[in-house]
């Protein structure tokens, strides 16, 4: 450590800086701790490039399948799939990818009989964690209260709307799990989130 | 880790709610009702796993120890409803299988509810002592 006029210099090590891709003249941020420690974070702004993926599908590839392999592309924080088919899609694979797509807030930006392009809108680092979990919660404790009060007054018809509510409370969780598994690769995102204690 | 816990228990209670819906839809739509007795049971320990629930929950988020180690005490209470609920649907006279199945089921939700709320209380538990990074 060397000392300047109003501050102490310290260098980084060459090697953190050829980990993070970092050169002379780059900008480096600096975090301070709650134990008083400085956390020096890479430029975010590298982070931040949208991550693709191309799923090939066979054309005799159950929806069950291709719906879950949406899913784990989407929960491990790619914002572009690309689902390409080898022959072309079936009207159930098609259906299929149309309704995962629509739980997990995505939009299909570009589609032909062999093809489809999905995109997710959602600036995740705008996104605020515990709100998001509020809001799930309260979602999900007007559907137990709601499911009772059927039970006790024997409503059929707010049974039916208990029941509809459901794919909110999954829209919201894939959206939180996914910002949690970012995060958890992620140290910028996880002192957004408030992670960091 | 504790917020992806927390957001399983979330999502899972409100999938046995859902389920709670759909048997009360099923039978329903088969003019079949639960005798008021057993109705009643399930309706205490419901309210009670829902109340249980929501407090966890804020329990959560406020890292009140004393709060989560109450609830958990509260379980207690649902579980020694639950086996009352199960005797009474087997002992009754009605021998639907549907109704018993579907009186079976709705008891499951409600116990898993407050599981989930068990579950919550626990975590915010161990979140308060959690040492700082």
């Amino acid at each position: 450590m060397s000392l300047g006029r109003s501050s102490s210099v310290i260098s980084l090590p060459k090697n953190w800086m050829q980990l993070n891709e970092l050169k002379k003249g780059d900008v480096v941020s600096l975090a301070l701790q709650r134990d008083r420690s400085l956390v020096i974070f890479p430029s975010a702004e590298k982070r931040i490039e949208p991550k693709e993926i191309t799923l090939h599908v066979a054309s005799s590839e159950g929806e069950t399948l291709i719906v879950r392999r949406i899913i784990s592309c989407y929960l491990n924080g790619y914002s572009g799939i690309k689902i390409a088919s080898d022959k072309i899609f079936s009207v159930p694979q098609r259906k299929a990818i149309r309704n995962i797509v629509r739980m997990l807030y995505m939009r299909i930006m570009e589609s032909d009989s062999k093809s489809m392009y999905i995109q997710t809108l959602i600036d995740e680092s705008k996104a605020s964690l515990e709100p998001a979990i509020q809001r799930m919660h309260l979602i999900s404790h007007s559907m137990c209260t709601d499911a009772l009060n059927s039970l006790k007054s024997w409503d059929t018809t707010l049974a039916k709307a208990v029941f509809s509510l459901d794919d909110d409370v999954d829209h919201f969780s894939f959206f939180i799990l996914r910002l949690l598994r970012n995060a958890a690769q992620d140290s910028v995102l996880q002192m957004n989130l408030a992670l960091i204690q | 880790m504790d917020h992806q816990t927390l957001v399983y228990r979330v999502e899972h209670a409100a999938d046995y709610s859902a389920d709670v819906a759909r048997h009360i839809i099923m039978l329903g739509e088969t003019q079949q009702k639960i005798s008021e007795n057993i109705l009643t049971l399930m309706s205490t320990a419901g309210t009670e796993a829902v109340d249980l629930y929501a407090k966890a929950v804020n329990a959560f988020f406020s890292k009140d120890v004393t709060f989560s180690n109450e609830l958990l005490e509260r379980q207690k209470k649902i579980e020694k409803l639950d086996q009352e609920i199960a005797s009474k649907a087997f002992m009754s006279r009605q021998k639907n299988a549907l109704l018993v199945c579907a009186i079976c089921s709705i008891r499951d939700d409600i116990r898993k509810i407050a599981d989930c709320a068990a579950d919550i209380a626990e975590i915010a538990i161990n979140r308060a002592y959690k040492r700082a990074t």
